[in-house]
């Protein structure tokens, strides 16, 4: 006998045997109805009461993430605008120092100058002198008729003429005095000149102040802002990060691309010092130094940039004096730039042994191998990119720090969003189990439909009896 | 803040060591020609692949069979390349030069000892220390039989591949025959028997395959 004879209940007709079973699990079903959707209705609603509980401390999660996030953000924004107000209050005070240091001497230049007006406008003043008294007599003498007496006609005549010489001399006076006064009044223009283009000067100067001191007032506004906390500096400081963030980034992948040619410039001399066939655990020797020099090349990179207080990502670098700071700005400099050295000739020798290995390849070869158009171009470019790439990657320190800095802001804005999106879709599932679990009891119910619809009848029919339903059709 | 640029060095470390090289462990190849194929054209292809894809640190040596007891004096440059590029380049030169100078002395036996040829290059390639090695054969071994002598010799051949190099048309047919298969499959139980590897290669394109170049 084999297991699925166990089943047959009517012997030579399994349809029937089915049929029976099935009868036997519907009557099972149906006796076990209320027990199992109570079953299935506890299942899923504990399974939603779950989900639900976990959608709410994901959402509590989040708005500890979004506190801590709008934290960072306004410690960070503040502390950049204090920057900012460091910086341009720093500006004023070296303009103050450079421009209005020069004030007294200008004063003085003006004093001078005015002293000078002066003097020479009191020397333009100086008249000529009055024609002479008597001057009124010979004209009534002159008025009288000299038809009339013989003795008078000579005499007048030279009145006459002595009116006329004293006329021309004085007039020769009055000409010569205007003239001494134009020019006074012309030695005095560049006078003039020089006080207008001190006051110009004097003017820009103010102009420019009061620009520093705009952008200053700007920088406050958005310092009280940012710490008032007002949403609206919250954004703007969430928008500034992420554009920040992802300009850092491509920057730095930018920057990375300048390494990965670093890399490939020395690492094939490298092999000639430390040997083309050793290795350091799964990589071969040379490509560890090379990546040691341009690492080492790196990190002066970022020290430089700190010691020139461009960067800020080592507070403790930035609290030394201004002259330990200079000198150790100068020295990873040096450092720098002999390393930028030792990478120039490395690229030299990197195309020696490229060359020799061509030749050698070539010689091998049945046909001759083309020469190239040009040895020395590939040379000088191999050995000015090698020894200007380190320089050029010290720059690379703006964008880390600025990724770094923004890098806390955008984890903790991308975290919050996913932990949302997780509440909401834990939520989403807790509903959704909740209404399976109904639906599980439909689909229940409609397995054991007969026995139902039977249940149904006869309650209608016994309801029908007592005179409640009557006049209404069963369901 | 410092943990956060530490890790960006880290990943910039990852991301480049990424871009280098794999790891390949250090080769040794011995390249065992008959005499009268010393100046072919496949010889001189074999031994310019060779001469190209070997790399600073690893091991090259040629033998020239050409009687029926081989010795010392059939070995034409054996050499281990320096770690230096420029230095390996320069020892490449003496080596091909080496090739291209010598000349095998005239063949005074019908049968060649290309079993102590055999014998001779693994034991040479076991001085190397090298982690991989290769025994190439440009020889017709369906012609040439394993001495009885040597049969029961106790091969040490763990992690060497010997590699017969059949690509004359002749050979090729001559390979076909019932005898010389029989042969040629005495060769490989033999091998495989020390613990090494066999693979023909019928097509010089191939070796490429083999031994990988830079």
């Amino acid at each position: 006998m084999i297991h699925r004879d166990l089943f047959i209940i009517w012997p030579g007709s399994p349809l029937l045997s089915v049929l029976l079973w099935i009868g036997v699990a519907v009557a099972f079903l149906y006796l076990a109805r209320f027990p199992a959707h109570r079953a299935v209705i506890s299942f899923t609603r504990m399974i939603h009461g779950a989900l639900r509980l976990a959608s709410r401390s994901t959402l509590f999660l989040e708005r500890r993430v979004v506190a801590r996030t709008r934290e960072v953000m306004i410690n960070a924004g503040m502390e950049e605008r204090e920057r900012s107000l460091e910086r341009e209050f720093q500006r004023i005070a070296e303009a103050v120092t450079c421009d209005l240091s020069g004030y007294p001497s200008l004063q003085r230049t003006l004093v001078e100058q005015s002293g000078q007006i002066d003097e020479e406008y009191r020397n333009s003043t100086v008249l000529p002198p009055p024609p002479p008294r008597w001057v009124r007599a010979v004209e009534a003498l002159a008025k009288l008729p000299a038809e009339g007496d013989a003795s008078v006609e000579p005499i007048l005549s030279y009145i006459h003429k002595t009116v006329e010489s004293q006329y021309h001399a004085a007039m020769a006076d009055y000409n010569r005095a205007v003239t001494d006064r134009q020019a006074i009044l012309k030695r005095i223009m560049p006078y003039w000149r020089k006080v207008s283009e001190t006051l110009d000067e004097m003017g820009t100067r103010i102009k420019r102040l009061e620009e520093r001191a705009k952008l200053v007032d700007i920088s406050m506004a958005d310092y009280e802002e940012i710490r008032s906390q007002s949403d609206q500096s919250v954004r703007a400081l969430a928008a500034s990060s992420m554009t920040r963030f992802f300009t850092a980034a491509a920057l730095l992948f930018i920057a990375l691309g300048g390494v990965l040619l670093n890399f490939h410039l020395i690492a094939l001399p490298m092999s000639e010092m430390v040997g083309g066939g050793s290795y350091i655990g799964s990589f071969r020797s040379s490509s560890v130094a090379a990546l040691v020099i341009i690492f080492v090349e790196f990190a002066m990179g970022l020290y430089l940039m700190e010691f020139l207080g461009i960067t800020r990502l080592f507070p403790s670098l930035g609290q030394l004096d201004e002259k330990m700071r200079h000198h150790l700005a100068l020295f990873a400099f040096l450092i720098l730039a002999i390393l930028a050295g030792v990478e120039a000739s490395l690229a030299y020798v990197r195309d020696q042994l490229a060359g020799e290995l061509q030749v050698f390849q070539q010689s091998l070869a049945p046909t001759q191998g083309a020469q190239p158009v040009s040895r020395w171009i590939p040379v000088t470019g191999q050995m000015v990119i090698a020894f200007v790439l380190p320089f050029a990657l010290t720059f690379g320190a703006i964008p880390l720090e600025a990724l770094v800095k923004t890098g806390r802001s955008v984890l903790g804005i991308v975290g919050a969003a996913v932990l949302r999106w997780a509440a909401f879709a834990l939520r989403a599932l807790g509903h959704l189990f909740l209404h399976l679990g109904r639906l599980g009891v439909q689909l229940y119910d409609l397995l054991i439909f007969p026995p139902l619809w039977v249940e149904g009848l006869w309650r209608y029919r016994c309801k029908r009896t007592e005179g409640f339903l009557e006049g209404q059709a069963p369901q | 803040m410092r943990w956060a640029v530490a890790i960006l060095f880290l990943a910039q470390t990852l991301g480049i060591a990424g871009c280098t090289e794999p790891t390949r462990k250090p080769r040794a190849a011995y390249l065992i020609i008959d005499a009268a194929r010393l100046k072919s054209a496949p010889a001189e292809a074999v031994v310019n692949y060779f001469l190209s894809a070997l790399q600073p640190g690893e091991s090259f040596g040629i033998a020239c069979v050409g009687t029926g007891s081989f010795s010392d004096r059939d070995t034409i440059v054996g050499i281990s390349l320096d770690l230096r590029p420029s230095l390996a380049t320069q020892q490449k030169r003496f080596l091909k030069k080496k090739f291209d100078e010598f000349t095998p002395f005239p063949r005074a036996a019908a049968h060649m000892d290309i079993a102590g040829a055999l014998l001779y290059a693994v034991a040479q390639l076991g001085e190397t220390n090298a982690q991989e090695r290769y025994v190439l054969i440009l020889a017709n071994l369906g012609k040439e039989q394993i001495p009885e002598t040597l049969k029961d010799f106790p091969l040490q051949m763990e992690g060497c591949r010997v590699i017969p190099i059949i690509v004359e048309t002749g050979e090729l047919a001559a390979r076909q025959q019932a005898a010389a298969l029989k042969r040629l499959e005495a060769w490989e139980d033999w091998v495989e028997t020390g613990g090494g590897l066999w693979q023909v290669v019928n097509d010089l394109a191939l070796l490429a395959t083999v031994f990988p170049g830079s």
